[in-house]
């Protein structure tokens, strides 16, 4: 659309954020969304270089986490999420009337072979294992938590896995950077 | 606290993992495990379950398995090393035995501090994904004519049974939410797997017409989100759903 008065506003566009209410307009874009928004995604519904939403998004970070408030913005997966502040999670469960959703131990153990070892393929979880892992690999798939990533160039060409973005999401991660190391699971720290 | 399953056996009482442990690590002899009995006392564990628990049970019949094939490894006569070099890969064997355990206990360790990190994430709540805010911009599923009808036709028929079978004296007021409707039916359908569900058995026998119209709604808006599939072979056959 073209702007009214040709002569005043020649050339800019229409909806130019003034800078002094980008963390204002920051804050309503993350509570719109309910999945993590990455600052490239930020920057460009806004119209502004992402620099200035790294800038102007910190700001807001510390400015929800200085002043006491029920929300928080927490970093994951890339971007940033509005989240309920954890001290109140047992009130907001009572609320929602939600139950705790755990995955079991065996999701959780093929889940980190993933993780750490991705792209991984079945066999190869299961020589770990030392168990058919087929059904959990199958859950994890439902839940959205791992995907397939191609075949590995292998007898049988068997498919390999890899996380997701949901999968760090679940686990409150940045990145898979942020996964614990293994070698601090070295074998003296569990000989406890 | 998740219920674990206890054995008790010569020296030793307590959970048939830890039992395992502590024959992988030689404190306990696999001698004096019988086996048959530590079987029988997880399936009486495990019949008390009112539902079967798939996870304990799965656990104890692995633990069963590792116990049998430890025990029958020891039974079977022990080959003498012919010269040192076997006995080398005897130990290298040994090794590699004990690099694989090793790893997997890191990875087991590792499920653990996720354990932990799904604790403290699930203290954190967000907003939903919101149902009612119209989906970006992709290609509508085009439903061919013959199916809108047919599936018109058939939420008539299940209305009308409806309408005969509702009971006037209840009068209840039931809580159904459009996104309770379409897990349930996304999760009908996917439990389906390729077979497909047949129309009908979407709904539940002697739902209300209420749950009816909300059920049929779901799967609308699942058809939208190009989530699941509807056919049917021929005029007036059965209408299948499946999960696209």
């Amino acid at each position: 659309m073209r702007p009214n008065h040709d002569g005043k506003h020649g050339g800019q566009p229409r909806c130019e954020l003034p800078l002094e209410r980008v963390q204002q307009a920051l804050e309503s874009l993350l509570f719109a969304s309910p999945e993590p928004v990455s600052t490239h995604r930020l920057a460009k519904a806004l119209g502004v270089p992402e620099s200035l939403v790294e800038e102007e998004m910190e700001k807001l970070v510390k400015s929800y986490s200085s002043n006491q408030r029920g929300i928080t913005i927490v970093k994951v997966a890339d971007g940033y999420q509005m989240c309920t502040h954890p001290d109140f999670a047992p009130f907001v469960a009572r609320l929602l009337e939600a139950a705790p959703v755990r995955l079991s131990r065996a999701a959780l153990e093929t889940l980190s072979i993933i993780a750490y070892k991705q792209p991984v393929t079945l066999p190869e979880i299961d020589a770990i294992r030392g168990v058919n892992s087929a059904g959990v690999v199958r859950t994890l798939l439902d839940r959205g938590l791992i995907e397939e990533a191609g075949r590995k160039d292998t007898v049988g060409r068997p498919v390999m896995y890899v996380t997701t973005k949901e999968f760090l999401v679940y686990f409150g991660l940045r990145d898979l950077s942020e996964l614990p190391s293994l070698d601090e699971l070295s074998p003296e720290a569990w000989s406890k | 606290m998740q219920p674990r399953c206890l054995a008790k056996v010569n020296g030793f009482e307590g959970d048939v993992c830890a039992l395992l442990e502590e024959v992988r690590e030689e404190r306990l002899s696999i001698y004096d495990v019988p086996i048959a009995s530590v079987v029988e006392q997880c399936a009486t564990f495990l019949a008390l379950f009112a539902q079967p628990d798939l996870e304990l049970a799965g656990e104890c019949i692995l633990v069963s398995a590792a116990l049998m094939e430890l025990k029958s490894r020891r039974l079977l006569p022990h080959q003498p090393p012919q010269d040192a070099s076997e006995e080398e890969n005897d130990e290298e064997i040994r090794a590699r035995l004990q690099q694989r355990l090793d790893e997997y206990r890191r990875y087991r360790d590792a499920a653990e501090l996720l354990r932990e990190m799904e604790a403290s994430r699930s203290r954190y709540f967000t907003r939903p994904l919101a149902l009612d805010i119209p989906a970006p911009v992709r290609p509508l599923v085009a439903l061919p004519e013959p199916a809108v009808v047919s599936l018109l036709s058939a939420l008539k028929r299940l209305l009308e049974a409806a309408d005969s079978a509702e009971p006037v004296e209840v009068v209840q007021r039931e809580k159904i939410t459009l996104r309770m409707k379409m897990q349930e039916v996304w999760s009908i359908v996917r439990r389906a797997g390729e077979q497909g569900v047949p129309f009908p058995k979407l709904f539940r026998g002697g739902c209300s017409k209420i749950e009816i119209i909300a059920t049929f709604l779901a799967l609308l808006e699942l058809l939208r989100l190009g989530q699941v599939k509807v056919k049917q072979d021929q005029p007036l056959g059965e209408i299948v759903i499946y999960a696209s």
